[in-house]
Parts: structure tokens; sequence; C-alpha cells
């Protein structure tokens, strides 16, 4: 009796098995590259002048796994009439995504993602102009150039969604935390190109990514379930 | 549970708080050892448009600016005596500064060199660029004044006592 039941059950995995392959959708590989649209809007969220741009390329080389590279560049500028303060750098991060939408939801392309990322920023800062005054008159100083370098990790979750074909939006949220860095013994870098605020060890971030998928080749699926 | 924690580290982060002042003084208190009463005191250099200090000898809360332009602030100290005040002391005291009695006030005065150097820093380019003094040594004149004491050498607030002048 036994017996009988093992094979009966075999049976059924392979007639399900055939049956799942034959309904296996046709999917395309393709490479997604993307800006970070909320970089437009940063030199109107804060007093001091934040300015660049992100660009960002990833794709789908296994079954839900999608390696990612970004790279982007800032300028900061702070021009008062106690000081004038100026910094500029470029960063980037290569990490990989997961998606953990379900293998029937693939046809439509948008992903719910995990990732990670390691990260660099070399940059550097440069101040003139500092001048204090009190009983004893006014003082004038400058502050030579300071090259730094930042390294950390991210945590990421987000999505991609398909608004029109092949034209994604969506949005990244980010734990960052620093692993190593530079130190300028005077000034604290007010905006790290890629990080952010130096003055926390651990912060957060959102990106907002409009991006294009550039079709490679269509593929079936072969991953059995 | 990573977007809650992404909230949580949002709200709970610490915000860097500004200093109270971009440009520190230093904190100096006054006490008296001696039994000689002073009326005033007076704090002053001749090239200061304003006197930095004029009231009681007895204080604990004379702010000093100290120069930026160079690594040591010198001031003087002008204790002022009325002669009615000194009529319980013996002529033994009074002797070194006989020659000093104008119309019954008795002025002495002391000159005091503080030796610094300054340390120009921004934490929060939003607060702007502060600037830390190194109180390294203190140099007087000892003709009332009897003793200085340094209680903290960086000058970065003024909400502490930094030095004290006994006389």
């Amino acid at each position: 009796m036994l017996r009988y039941f093992i094979k009966i059950l075999f049976l059924c995995i392979a007639v399900g098995s055939f049956a799942q392959e034959q309904k296996l959708p046709k999917r395309e590989v393709f490479i997604r590259s993307g800006v970070d649209l909320s970089r437009f809007i940063l030199p109107y969220m804060n007093d001091i002048t934040v300015s660049g741009f992100e660009l960002s390329v990833d794709a789908e080389i296994k079954y839900n796994f999608f390696p990612i590279v970004e790279f982007g560049m800032n300028t900061i500028e702070d021009n008062t009439e106690l000081h004038n303060y100026t910094a500029e750098g470029s960063y980037w991060r290569v990490g990989l995504n997961y998606n953990m939408l379900k293998y029937q939801h693939r046809l439509d392309q948008n992903i719910f993602f995990i990732g990670a990322r390691y990260a660099r920023s070399l940059y550097w800062q440069q101040s003139s102009n500092i001048t204090f005054e009190n009983e004893w008159g006014v003082s004038t100083t400058d502050l030579s150039k300071s090259n730094l370098n930042l390294t950390w990790v991210e945590a990421v979750i987000g999505i991609r969604g398909e608004l029109f074909k092949n034209i994604f939006l969506g949005y990244t949220i980010r734990v960052k935390a620093k692993i190593s860095s530079s130190d300028d013994d005077n000034i604290t870098p007010y905006f790290i190109p890629g990080y952010g605020s130096a003055i926390k060890n651990i912060r957060t971030g959102m990106s907002f990514t409009a991006s294009y998928a550039i079709p490679i080749i269509r593929i079936k699926d072969n991953k059995n379930k | 549970m990573l977007i809650v924690a992404t909230f949580f580290i949002s709200c709970s982060s610490e915000e860097e708080e500004c200093p109270d002042t971009n440009l520190p003084y230093l904190r100096l208190s006054l006490e008296q050892k001696s039994n000689l009463k002073i009326d005033t005191l007076l704090i002053f250099h001749d090239n200061l448009a304003d006197d930095l200090y004029e009231g009681s000898a007895v204080t604990d809360c004379v702010m000093i600016p100290l120069n930026l332009n160079a690594d040591s602030t010198i001031l003087n100290f002008k204790f002022t005596l009325i002669a009615d005040s000194l009529k319980r002391y013996t002529d033994t005291i009074l002797t070194p500064f006989l020659h000093l009695f104008v119309d019954s006030i008795l002025e002495i005065t002391d000159e005091v060199k503080f030796i610094h150097s300054n340390k120009i820093k921004v934490n929060d380019l939003e607060c702007g660029f502060i600037t830390e003094f190194e109180l390294h040594s203190i140099y007087y004149t000892s003709q009332f004044i009897d003793s200085i004491y340094i209680y903290d050498t960086l000058i970065n607030s003024a909400e502490k006592n930094h030095v004290t002048i006994f006389y």
C-alpha cells in the first residue's frame, strides 16, 4: 500500500512540474538605467545650497537578483557676510537588490526589493573670509582646502513600478552606517556627497527614481517550483 | 521592519544644537584675600574704545574678550580705594603706596597678560563658524594682585568660570 502511495505521489509531482513548465511566460532581460529625481529639489530644501545628480544602472542577471551600480556628484555652497564655504565631491555605490515579489507577479516587471550597498565618497571642502568681531576689532581668516573621504554601507528597501512600457518610477529608503572616514580638524562637513549630514554615524535617506528599462533578450524562466 | 526602523531613527536621532555664542568670552572672577576694602575695580586697555568692566571688585562674572588678531591679550586692572576706608590700617601697610595718594583716593594698577591660541571650527554649518580659545598661561604684575588660578584652559563657553584673580 505504501509503495503504491509513493508511486502516486511521484506521478503527481511529475504531472505538476510538467504542467507548470507549460505555463512559464516569456520574460525579458533588461538593463534599467535611472536618475534620482530628488536631487533636483535639493537646492530648495535647505538654506545652504546643495545641488547634484545621481544615476543608477541595474539588471537582472539571475532570477530575483539585481546587481546595481549608483554614481553621483554634489556641490555645496554657503556664502554669507561672515563666511564663504564650498564643498564638492563624487560618490559611488555597488550592491545587490533582491526582488521579494512572487513569480506570478513577474510578468509586470515590477519589483519590491530589499538590498545592500557598499559606498564610498571622495570630496573636498574649503572656507574663506571667515569673519569674527569683538571689542578688539575684526578678524578675517581663510582655511585651506582639505581632501576627504568616507566609506559606508547601506541597507535598502524600495520599489520600481512600471508606469508606462519600460518606464519605471520608484523610491528607495536607505539606512546608512559609516565604516571609516578621514576627518578635517577644523570643519565638520555639512553634507557628504551620497551620505548626507556628517554629524550622524547612522542616518537615513530616500531617493525617488525614474528609470528606463532597455530590453536585451527574451528568455524562458526555468525556475522550478 | 526596515521602514519602521527608518522612521524610528529619523525621529530619535540627535540634532546638533548651536552653541550659545560663536565667539566666547573668558569668564573671570575676583576674590579678596586681604583686609583692604576695594571700592571699585576698573578693567581697561588703551586700545579699547570702552572699559571692559567697572564695578565691585568682588564678583564672579567678568566677561573678558580675547584678542583674535594676537596670541596674547593684555589688560589693566585698576583697584581704587577711598582714603576713609583705610583709617583702620597702619602706616606700615600703606607706606609703599603713599606716593599714590591723590585727593584721598588710592589707585593701584596691575597688568595681566593672557597667553592664548585660538582655533576656528564648525560643527554645523547652519550654526556658523565658531572660535575656541586655549589658554596657555597668565603673567601679571603683583602690586595688588596676589595670585591667579586657572580652572579651565579651554574657552568655548561663558557658562563656567575659567580664571579667578585673588587680591
